[in-house]
């Protein structure tokens, strides 16, 4: 299955997607903040990146753009998260070169399935 | 001071069966005693104890089980029981009992461990007022096991 | 590790983010204009906020989200973080952490009115917007009926679509989900090989889709790339040849050739597929890679309980290797000795790591503290600066718990009874901020915790006066200052003349005391008059782990502190014989002796060559006698059970290199019970 690197400044998330996605058989490594997330994206190579917008050091938006600018990662499938509905934001993360995004908050299932969306075995 | 019976009553025994309890007969002196198998976490020879100067009589020392020092509790004085040395039969008794809503492991020392057995408690026997000369509150009950008198003390009473 | 529960994790995480975003809002009143703070607080709130409605605190996410909203204007520089502002923010973080630790204590009214507060500053507008709603998800079919047999979908995406980690051939699978599918690629877009970017997408797709779906269904699909493709969707007529005539427009004539399932049509995006099919072997090979590349997390959260798990078991272990060593040392096997030393040196390095592990800086500690000192300065009005150092110093975790409430005591003292009030300082010429500085330092093994505020001092006189009032002393006796002032730790002694709001609450300085001295540690207070205050804990690093003297008084082994122990003396036979005259004499100064065999009541008579140890307690020494000093013991200390909780004289228990118990004295109590027990002598003497 897929290897799943959740950066989030939020422990609890981190540990929710991990005991979310780890039962369905995927692997999930984390990340504390964008720059850890764009270390660990390059070290590990992952198949999916859920990452927080708001985090300190290096925020989601600058993680986007840096993974993108990475010839190594490319269409390597981003998914943000986010709190509000805010269009603005999502075509911000959009344009930066997301590839979709999760609303909080969020069920396990919703996110299984968006996992399942953006990699396939 | 509520007496031993209306204790009994209000204390419920750990029962397996209905109307029967699952204990660890020891020997004190010429007594039996019924333990509460559900309070007993193991049985362990003797290992030398430390002596804890000005403690309460009946807890007179500690002991080394598994890295833990625990109190070792000598009921023979609670019961007012001459003291013998000790025995190739001596064991010590490590329960767990609930202190001041603190679960807290003692050692109790046993002239000899018989079994593992079921008592009955329909065949209670109601604590006799007198000839006793034991305090009252340190009994849960007496019943009868194989045509003989054990007591079922209460711990939680006589440790505290 | 992944058995932990979130939502706990979620509550081990709030208590964090409350106390950041509780040191950013007080360090705000200071540098109203320091960007970082404000968005520390920010997003503190925010992870506040989306973390707990993804762990059900409903009424926290909706809370906050209005909280949130306020501090949205700070940090666009609308409004300004002044105070009045801050104390409402206080109190709506305090209703939020009640929120997630008490909700039942809680009341929406309190919520409410709090909200209406910040309303005020920040004219929020009426309506709370809906924290967050459900993730659009790609849906099953909708229920409803429709009245067309499918759809017919044209699909043309922007060509960096690939870039972006979006895959069309996976939308195209999930059309598939939704009814029996029929996808064309349309190939006129794809250029000349030498003008053809690998990672771009270049085919479009004629997709005839049978299927009752609603049109919502097919936007779930697409949802996450409907701003970066064309979409054209026409509902099938009910016969199925008919196209729309839009549609129709824009098709190339089928050609038997390129129709396919949308299966075989993967081969029609070779770029994509060769790219992932190298990649796959790739990554694999990195994963195995991983664990010593794995360096992305710098922290790892672990129970407390686990360390405290962790010390018992490395405890054990120090035990067994004791014992190990003693045998080792009886034999004569030499590989024996060498295996035991080599577990001795390894045992002891597992025991200063795991050590380490629990030591936490005191600053977490300290952090709490700045609200203490916001409040009680408010609510006195004494203006205070409160100023703290060290707070990298590091403590065992345990320590850190049980000084909070000490502190909190010795620093409302401080500001109650030490600051004056503002025209009392005026008077003395003294700045109009009183000034409290808590600090701790290393100093050896010990960490010296000092509370110093630059006050009035203490009042040695009426100390003094309560003192003989009470009839802790003859009025008239002769007492030096220090001696005085220790009657502040008596129980139930207070000065303060008139019972302030704050005095009477909480614990009392004899309580304070008490609580340093069963960490094994000494509390000390240093005064000038109308300079102000000082009080100084000395605390051991750890709580687990004593270098202790292993002595043996009759049968019986026990340790004392070597922290106390100031020197060893041989008690000469005069000495022995005495009675009623117990002193030493040691380098010209008279020090009294207390023999350990009477007071560990131990049989038999002493042996011939006795020893002392000379210990201090704070101001005095006392010589203890022994038989025999045995040696240094560095131990494990296990504390005794409740019920020995009525023997003083032991602050716990070691295991020896044998397996045995050994008590270990509490030399304070000590003293203080043969003291106590010499006062009756001479009472019933009398």
């Amino acid at each position: 299955m897929a290897t799943v690197l959740t950066v989030d400044d939020s422990p609890s998330i981190r540990q929710m997607i991990k005991v979310t996605l780890e039962p369905a058989g995927h692997s999930v490594i984390e990340a504390g903040d964008g720059a850890q997330g764009l270390a660990r994206a390059q070290s590990s190579r992952p198949d999916l990146v859920i990452t927080d917008l708001n985090m300190p050091t290096m925020n989601g938006m600058e993680l986007i753009r840096a993974l993108r600018k990475q010839p190594s990662l490319t269409g390597l499938p981003i998914v943000f998260l986010t709190t509000e509905s805010n269009d603005a934001l999502k075509q911000e993360a959009k344009s930066a070169g997301a590839t979709g995004w999760i609303t909080k908050p969020f069920k396990p299932e919703q996110l299984l399935a968006v996992v399942a969306k953006l990699v396939r075995s | 001071m509520p007496n031993g019976r209306e204790q009994a009553q209000v204390q419920a025994p750990t029962a397996r069966q209905q109307g029967s309890m699952q204990v660890v007969m020891i020997g004190l002196g010429d007594e039996k005693f019924a333990l509460d198998a559900g309070l007993v976490r193991e049985i362990i020879d003797p290992v030398p104890a430390t002596k804890v100067a000005g403690a309460k009589a009946f807890v007179p020392s500690v002991i080394n089980v598994r890295g833990n020092v625990i109190p070792l509790a000598d009921l023979r004085i609670r019961f007012g029981m001459p003291i013998t040395d000790d025995s190739a039969d001596t064991r010590i008794v490590v329960i767990e009992l609930d202190i001041d809503n603190e679960p807290v492991l003692v050692g109790v020392m046993a002239d000899k461990v018989y079994e593992v057995t079921e008592i009955s408690q329909t065949d209670v026997q109601p604590t006799p007022r007198v000839g006793m000369h034991w305090k009252p509150e340190f009994i849960r009950f007496i019943t009868k096991w194989r045509e003989e008198f054990v007591i079922v003390p209460s711990m939680e009473r006589i440790l505290n | 590790m992944s058995s932990i529960d979130p939502t706990e994790v979620f509550r081990q995480e709030a208590a964090e983010l409350f106390e950041t975003l509780e040191g950013a809002l007080l360090d705000l009143c200071q540098r109203p204009d320091d960007r970082e703070l404000v968005d520390s607080a920010f997003r503190a709130l925010h992870t506040i906020k989306g973390s707990g409605a993804m762990f059900g605190f409903d009424k926290v996410a909706a809370f906050t989200h209005e909280f949130e909203t306020a501090f949205e204007l700070v940090r666009k520089g609308e409004i300004k973080p002044t105070q009045a502002l801050i104390s409402v923010a206080l109190a709506a973080k305090d209703y939020i952490r009640a929120l997630i630790e008490a909700p039942e204590s809680t009341d929406s009214i309190i919520g409410d009115a709090i909200l209406d507060d910040l309303k005020q500053f920040v004219a929020l507008p009426g309506t709370a917007a809906e924290p967050g709603q459900s993730a659009p998800m790609p849906q099953a079919p909708a229920a409803r009926p429709a009245a067309h047999a499918g759809w017919r979908l044209y699909l043309e995406f922007d060509s960096h679509i690939l870039c972006n980690g979006s895959n069309p051939l996976d939308l195209l699978d999930d059309l598939c989900k939704l009814g029996s599918c029929f996808a064309v690629p349309v190939i006129d877009g794809i250029p000349m090989l030498e003008e053809l970017e690998p990672d771009h997408c270049y085919l479009k797709w004629d997709v005839t889709l049978h299927s009752d779906c609603g049109r919502a269904a097919i936007d779930d699909v697409f949802m996450f790339v409907q701003d970066e493709m064309k979409l054209t969707l026409a509902p099938l007529a009910t016969q199925a040849e008919a196209a729309a005539p839009e549609v129709a427009l824009q098709i190339e004539p089928l050609e038997a050739a390129t129709v396919a399932e949308v299966a075989p049509a993967v081969e029609a995006a070779p770029a994509r597929a060769t790219e992932a099919a190298a990649k796959a072997p790739a990554a694999a090979e990195q994963r195995r890679d991983e664990p010593k590349r794995n360096e992305g997390i710098a922290t790892v959260r672990v129970q407390a309980e686990r360390l405290d798990e962790l010390m018992d078991r490395v405890g054990e272990l120090v035990i067994a290797q004791a014992r190990l060593t003693q045998l080792a040392a009886a034999g004569s096997d030499l590989s024996i000795k060498m295996i035991a030393e080599e577990i001795e040196r390894l045992a002891a390095s597992l025991r200063d790591t795991t050590m380490g592990a629990r030591m936490v800086p005191i600053g977490s500690l300290f952090g709490r503290f700045r609200r203490l000192v916001h409040d009680l300065s408010r609510d006195l009005a004494k203006p205070v600066e409160f100023v703290t150092s060290g707070e990298d110093t590091e403590l065992d975790k345990t320590m850190i718990e049980c000084l909070a409430d000490p502190l909190v005591h010795l620093i409302r003292n401080a500001i109650d009874h030490g600051i004056e009030d503002s025209p009392r300082r005026a008077a003395a010429g003294k700045t109009e901020n009183g000034r409290i500085e808590l600090t701790a330092v290393h100093s050896g093994a010990q960490v010296l915790v000092t509370v110093k505020d630059n006050g009035g001092g203490l009042n040695t006189a009426r100390i003094r006066a309560k003192a003989e009032e009470q009839g802790l002393i003859a009025p008239g006796a002769t007492l030096s200052d220090h001696e005085i002032h220790q009657f502040l730790f008596h129980p139930g002694f207070s000065t303060a003349p008139t019972i302030s709001a704050l005095s009477g609450r909480g614990v009392g300085m004899d309580v304070v005391k008490r609580t340093i001295e069963n960490m094994r540690g000494t509390i000390d207070l240093a005064t000038r008059p109308g300079q102000g205050t000082t009080v100084t804990l000395r605390l051991p690093l750890t709580l687990a782990i004593i270098e202790g003297l292993l002595i043996r008084v009759g049968g019986g082994r026990y340790i004392i502190p070597l922290s106390a122990v100031e020197e060893c003396v041989e008690l000469m036979p005069e000495h022995q014989r005495s009675r009623g005259r117990n002193f030493l004499n040691v380098r010209g100064n008279l020090v009294p002796f207390l023999k350990l065999r009477e007071l560990l009541q131990v049989p038999g008579s002493p042996e011939l060559h006795q020893k002392t140890i000379i210990i201090s307690t704070g101001e005095s020494r006392v010589g203890l006698v022994a038989d025999q000093i045995i040696g240094n013991h560095q131990t494990v200390i296990k504390s005794l059970s409740k019920l020995h909780s009525d023997v003083t004289i032991f602050s716990g228990a070691a295991i020896l290199g044998d397996g045995t118990a050994a008590l270990i004295l509490d030399v304070a109590q000590l003293v203080a019970a043969a003291q106590a027990q010499s006062e009756k002598q001479i009472y019933e003497a009398a």
